[in-house]
């Protein structure tokens, strides 16, 4: 009985491996040579060569500034997800955010530094 | 004084020194429209010309592609901004591949034409330029015509490499005449297979000649040689509001078409716009407006719209069927360049807006005048000689009154035409306001039935025909003025007085201050409306014209600038022949 069990046991892991690692995401390219880092904290972690992230897994978005959870050698870190491409099938588009795109005053008085700016929030 | 000396004078000698006055007079209005015109000293020409050019965008921008249904439709920008550096963790130059990914995305959208604003003359040390082969490839594949900027025409540019040699176009801004170039000359009279052009022509032109040559009517190339007087909107594509939000700047609240209040109407913002940039506020304005081509930031591509449903199509979908210009949108790259009352925007911005231009006006674009070559580099443009043959129309007649009009010129031929024009024109402002009123009735109509009827559109129909009543309004306004001036002329005419001096007798015939107002912004209004309906030469030019007639039409009183100059010499002569002719009264002594 145990010998089945175990059987089983082998079995279904070396039926599961592939199929974890087919559902697991990882990293297949990357659109500069450095890529800027942080740590799960969001400490920077200043600039990772692409090597060091090409075939990593993702391991999750962090929720709260949308930046890709990647496992590599120095442990988890945050990158920007429009760095890289993935081995995910492409999901549904998410929402853009706001955002303003406008002409600039002639001298550089009373505008901002670019012609696209985020919208501020409100009240301010 | 004067009056005095000249009692003293006999007829001949009166008649001399008048004829004398008069061909000086005409010499010294000539010289002045050369000094004004070429030598432009102060930068009094440059400096009106640039405010009156804010003055005319802020009036025509309202107005501009609200009749026409291929303006906005056929036209994109797609922009690597300040928030696409930062999403794409990124700076510029972006590599090869982030390049070619955003063109791939670009491609899949299946627009019209793309040109690429990027200057790639040198190759990465890192990265091929090979990697564009795929999407020279893809485009081809699915007849796009693709071109890639090679930088500005006339500074021996090289050609870019490979694979982009055969795909380049020259992308050059505005000239210092603020007129955008179309086409260029060929360099030693080598003529190539097809000349060279800039961005949005180049676009125009490989768009006619293949997928458009049905919506572009006739295309002949030899239409567009003339650089473009590139026309602003103010109004956005109605698909930008899923772009981006317009909450930012005040100047967006009317930049929907057909959508808000009265106070959004064409109409409506052409007048309090043109009154604010008539008295030179227009600066607080030209911040915060949103471009006129539908522009979407590279990172925006695969997101899908503000407000819109999820499952939604991603804002690439917006790109199908348009002419996609792909360029930067940041300021500290200096690719910008400062439109009348708009303020700066970005180079790729202007390339697309006077595809635009193209697509909404076809070979009737606005444009400078033609140029003629006299040799050994100079040349004269018609505007020049339109301007020319006006001023010394107006010249000679001022010097046909200021000889006839004094009184000791014997009645001649001359005096009998002068009071002919004078009786006439002061029968027919004698006439009943409506009588006199059916001539500019009639013009009015006569330029809104051609205008309405030459639309493709008649969706601004309304405010089109409210612009030729206002027209008629402001000639109906300065026929009022000018038939009270009539009427206080002839008035006094009655009553002489016999000890009034020659400048109060010249005084009398002179037109009111309001009615000579009135009659300059009414021939503003007549020559902005036949501009705007034939000729679509600069209207800045015409403005500069009318207000060096202005200052002529100052140049009537004695401490004028031309009649000044005129007394001096005049006073230096007179002296000089007093010295060497003879007194009648001490010959008869």
């Amino acid at each position: 009985m145990k010998k089945i069990l175990s059987l089983g046991l082998l079995c279904g892991l070396i039926l599961a491996s592939p199929i974890r690692a087919a559902t697991t995401t990882t990293i297949n390219g990357v659109f500069e040579k450095t890529v800027h880092a942080f740590s799960e904290t969001y400490a920077p972690l200043g600039q990772i060569p692409a090597s060091e992230l090409m075939n990593q897994p993702v391991v999750g978005i962090d929720e709260n500034r949308g930046l890709l959870k990647v496992q590599t050698a120095r442990g988890i870190v945050l990158i920007a997800g429009a760095a890289v491409t993935t081995t995910k099938a492409a999901a549904a588009p998410r929402e853009t955010a706001c955002s303003y795109i406008a002409t600039l005053s002639a001298s550089s008085t009373g505008s901002s530094a670019g012609f696209a700016d985020n919208c501020k929030p409100s009240g301010h | 004084m004067r009056k005095n000396l000249f009692s003293r004078q006999s007829p001949r000698l009166i008649n001399k020194t008048l004829k004398y006055r008069s061909a000086l007079y005409v010499v010294m209005m000539l010289v002045f429209w050369i000094v004004y015109k070429f030598f432009d000293p102060l930068s009094l020409e440059s400096a009106t010309k640039n405010s009156s050019a804010q003055f005319f965008s802020a009036i025509t921008a309202p107005f501009y592609g609200m009749s026409s249904p291929r303006s906005h439709q056929k036209v994109a920008v797609v922009t690597i901004n300040d928030l696409t550096l930062k999403r794409f963790d990124a700076d510029l130059p972006l590599s090869y591949q982030r390049q070619v990914f955003v063109l791939r995305q670009i491609l899949e959208a299946d627009p019209a034409a793309i040109y690429v604003d990027f200057r790639m003359a040198y190759e990465h040390t890192d990265e091929s330029l090979t990697q564009f082969q795929s999407i020279l490839d893809e485009a081809k594949s699915k007849h796009i015509p693709i071109f890639f900027a090679r930088g500005e025409e006339g500074h021996d540019q090289i050609d870019l490499p490979a694979p982009l040699t055969g795909v380049e176009s020259y992308s050059n801004a505005l000239e210092t005449s603020s007129a955008y170039p179309l086409m260029f000359e060929e360099e030693g009279g080598e003529k190539t297979e097809k000349s060279q052009a800039n961005a949005a022509f180049d676009v125009y032109r490989s768009l006619c000649t293949s997928t458009w040559s049905g919506q572009c009517g006739v295309f002949r190339e030899d239409d567009f040689h003339s650089p473009m007087i590139i026309q602003w909107g103010l109004h956005v594509d109605p698909d930008q509001t899923q772009v981006t939000s317009l909450d930012n700047s005040p100047r967006n609240t009317c930049a929907v078409p057909f959508t808000g209040g009265i106070l959004c109407r064409s109409i409506v913002q052409s007048f309090t716009l043109g009154f604010r940039a008539f008295w030179g506020s227009s600066r607080d304005y030209e911040v915060g407006h949103a471009y006129y081509p539908l522009t979407i930031g590279a990172q925006q591509l695969n997101e899908r719209g503000r407000g819109t449903p999820p499952g939604s199509p991603p804002l690439s979908h917006l790109l199908k069927g348009r002419a996609v210009f792909y360029g930067t949108d940041i300021r500290d790259q200096h690719d910008d360049t400062v439109i009348p009352f708009l303020g700066r925007v970005p180079n790729v911005v202007l390339h697309a807006m006077a595809f635009d231009n193209l697509v909404t006006y076809g070979s009737r674009y606005f444009q400078e005048p033609p140029e003629h070559e006299l040799g050994r580099g100079f040349s004269f443009g018609t505007a020049e000689v339109c301007e020319l043959a006006l001023w010394l129309i107006f010249t000679g007649w001022m010097a046909f009154k200021f000889y006839y009009s004094h009184p000791q010129i014997p009645a001649g031929h001359g005096t009998r035409l002068q009071r002919g024009l004078l009786r006439k024109s002061r029968d027919f402002l004698s006439l009943p306001l409506f009588v006199s009123a059916i001539i500019p009735a009639c013009f009015c109509v006569a330029l809104a039935v051609f205008d309405l009827s030459h639309l493709p559109s008649l969706r601004n129909g309304i405010d089109e025909t409210l612009l030729y009543v206002c027209l008629f309004l402001l000639l109906l306004g300065t026929l009022s003025l000018l038939r009270l001036s009539a009427r206080r002329a002839e008035a006094e005419e009655t009553a002489p007085e016999d000890d009034e001096s020659e400048a109060e007798k010249a005084e009398k015939l002179r037109l009111g201050f309001w009615a000579h107002l009135a009659l300059l912004t009414s021939l503003t209004g007549i020559v902005f409306a036949l501009n705007e309906l034939f000729l679509h030469w600069p209207n800045a030019d015409w403005v500069g014209f009318i207000l060096l007639w202005l200052a002529v039409g100052e140049s009537c009183e004695s401490t004028g600038f031309v009649l000044t100059f005129v007394n001096f010499f005049s006073r230096r002569s007179q002296d000089h022949t007093r010295k060497h002719t003879p007194n009648p009264e001490s010959l008869s002594q």
